[in-house]
């Protein structure tokens, strides 16, 4: 197993009034290559539990393993493991500092001690993994990117450390439709292709269904559900229990099951739901 | 709509929001496109306004505008007939159209719940007892009575952007600027804040202006506006602009998807009612008549 948590817990502000509970012994898995939502009500612990898979927060109790190794016991391996465990947080980009967007993504590749030419190409790669033109860009201030621009800037920022693991938090928060779309492109084609394991957290579960192989619910600090899309979205009662609102498509579907219609809920996306109503009329003629 | 008692006896009407003509460039873009390009906007009081529109079209910087954090380069910005251009007015348009912004972390200060909402009034010298007051109504609102005392950094996201909501509301505005309030939440949370800002608009008249890149926050809105580099290219109701799709798709956006999902209908032989809008619209439709033999 690539990367697992067991019994992690992590208790902030401990031994004053403020203390909280934010994970409560989770223990859970993620295999190199694959594509996981993480999901879970605000609150719930999944920021959290992303800051201990690269070693940024310590554990309360229990522990995290990275590839056979566990996080934390020594510094070197510590730094080892934030070049291989790349985190976007929310927002990335209100965290640009440098001048140009060449001096942006090269900041991680000079902090490595990388000679200017291997810094150079882990910059154009980096720019070319996720679809931005490195000869027009470079000596853009980064500031001055349209949104999708600097959303993809901040990811090239991280994928200029070469890392096997690529965890973003809210990939799209604040993107319009079309960037939302070219952003879940990216990341299929660096899971699909390129091989990154992924790991997404998001409240949205359309977007955790349509890109996901697997869906890991957190609440309340602890790993309540785990599995891939089609089994989790059937657990439809639960999930509005919890908090997470079912896709709006799943919603639709309900609506038309709970009306007597024979329809699949468990329906990913537009042209999926389109074919199970044409279904079911179908078979409503021939009835 | 405002409606003073003029001189002689006459009644004059004032809509809280009125932008003539605003064109406005970041600096240090000189060259660049016009981040607004001449916008013309009307509110009334108690409207519920959504502004939508791609990344990049202008929405952000037109709120901006109008509680007065940006001033345009051409054209002006009237809020309840005040200019936004004049400094001695802004410390009345800054109280009376409060803004929320997308991430609650930019925006809280204090390090208690009740502090932070009280901050505003503390500002405008409000006295003690008359704070006390008002910061417990705003609480209350919000449904965060039960955590003044904690500290706004450990709340959740959600419950942070309710915290920014009451130190909006304590300060009893006319009208709230909201940009993109629930894009860091979750569904719940997202539920709450909306549901909040919906009561308020219901129950208390307050004007919403409401940023948003999800279909179905705009589709809560009267009236819908589309922004497109820097234009303001179609005002209009909520139902008649979040069923044009070919409007949104030529921006790069998208209807409800209870529109997106009839219109494909549409094209396997189903004649869904013209502006459904709404989920519960299209299973109303296909359950009575579409799947009924």
């Amino acid at each position: 197993m690539f990367i697992r948590t067991e019994e992690l817990t992590h208790v902030y502000m401990p031994g004053t009034p403020f203390a909280a509970t934010a994970l409560r012994g989770v223990t859970l898995a993620i295999e190199r290559g694959s594509c996981s939502a993480l999901i879970g009500p605000s609150g719930s612990g999944k920021s959290t539990l992303i800051q201990h898979l690269n070693g940024l927060l310590k554990a309360t109790a229990g522990r995290v393993v990275v590839d056979g190794r566990a996080v934390g016991e020594d510094r070197q391996e510590m730094l080892k493991l934030r070049r291989r465990v790349g985190l976007v947080f929310q927002m990335p980009e209100q965290q640009f500092f440098a001048e140009t967007v060449y001096d942006e993504i090269a900041f991680a590749p000079r902090n490595m001690g990388c000679n200017p030419g291997a810094v150079e190409a882990r910059v154009k790669q980096a720019l070319n993994q996720v679809g931005l033109d490195y000869g027009k860009l470079k000596d853009r201030s980064p500031f001055h990117l349209s949104a999708g621009q600097k959303r993809l800037t901040a990811v090239a920022a991280i994928l200029a450390l070469r890392p096997e693991v690529l965890i973003m938090d809210e990939p799209t928060a604040g993107l319009d439709p079309a960037n939302r779309q070219r952003l879940h492109d990216l990341l299929k084609t660096l899971n699909r292709e390129a091989g990154l394991t992924i790991l997404i957290v998001t409240h949205d579960l359309d977007q955790a269904a349509a890109l996901a192989d697997r869906i890991l619910v957190l609440n309340d600090g602890r790993l309540v559900m785990s599995g891939p899309p089609a089994e989790i979205l059937t657990r439809g009662a639960e999930l509005r229990r919890l908090g997470l609102a079912l896709p709006l498509l799943s919603e639709i579907m309900h609506g038309l099951s709970e009306r007597g219609l024979p329809v699949n809920t468990a329906v990913f996306s537009l042209d999926q739901a389109r074919r199970e109503i044409n279904r079911v009329r179908k078979q409503g003629a021939t009835l | 709509m405002e409606v003073e008692q003029g001189e002689g006896g006459t009644v004059i009407t004032q809509p809280i929001i009125k932008t003539e003509g605003i064109k406005y460039v970041y600096p240090g873009e000189a060259g660049e496109a016009l981040a607004l390009a001449g916008v013309d906007l009307t509110v009334d009081q108690g409207e519920y306004l959504a502004v939508i529109g791609p990344n990049g079209s202008g929405k952000t910087t037109l709120l901006k505008h109008l509680n007065a954090l940006l001033i345009p380069a051409a054209g002006r910005v009237l809020v309840n007939g005040l200019d936004t251009a004049i400094e001695d007015n802004l410390p009345v348009i800054r109280a009376q159209c409060g803004m929320i912004f997308q991430n609650p972390d930019n925006q809280l200060v204090a390090t208690t719940v009740e502090e932070d909402v009280a901050f505003g009034l503390e500002n405008m010298a409000e006295s003690p007892v008359q704070i006390r007051a008002r910061v417990a109504e705003a609480l209350k609102t919000v449904g965060l009575e039960k955590l003044a005392q904690h500290p706004p950094h450990l709340l959740s996201g959600g419950e942070k952007q309710r915290v920014a909501v009451a130190g909006i509301l304590a300060m009893r505005p006319r009208c709230l600027l909201m940009d993109e309030p629930t894009a860091m939440l979750d569904p719940e949370s997202r539920a709450g804040v909306l549901d909040t800002v919906r009561s308020l608009n219901r129950s208390q008249g307050i004007t919403v202006i409401h940023v948003t890149h999800f279909p179905e926050e705009a589709a809560l809105a009267d009236r819908v506006l589309v922004l497109d580099r820097g234009k303001m290219i179609k005002d209009g109701s909520s139902r008649e602009i979040l069923t044009d799709l070919s409007l949104l798709h030529s921006l790069g956006l998208q209807g409800t998807v209870a529109a997106e999902l009839a219109a494909g209908l549409a094209k396997d032989g189903f004649t869904p009612p013209p502006g459904l809008l709404h989920g519960r619209e299209l299973v109303e439709y296909l359950c009575s008549s579409a799947l009924k033999s």
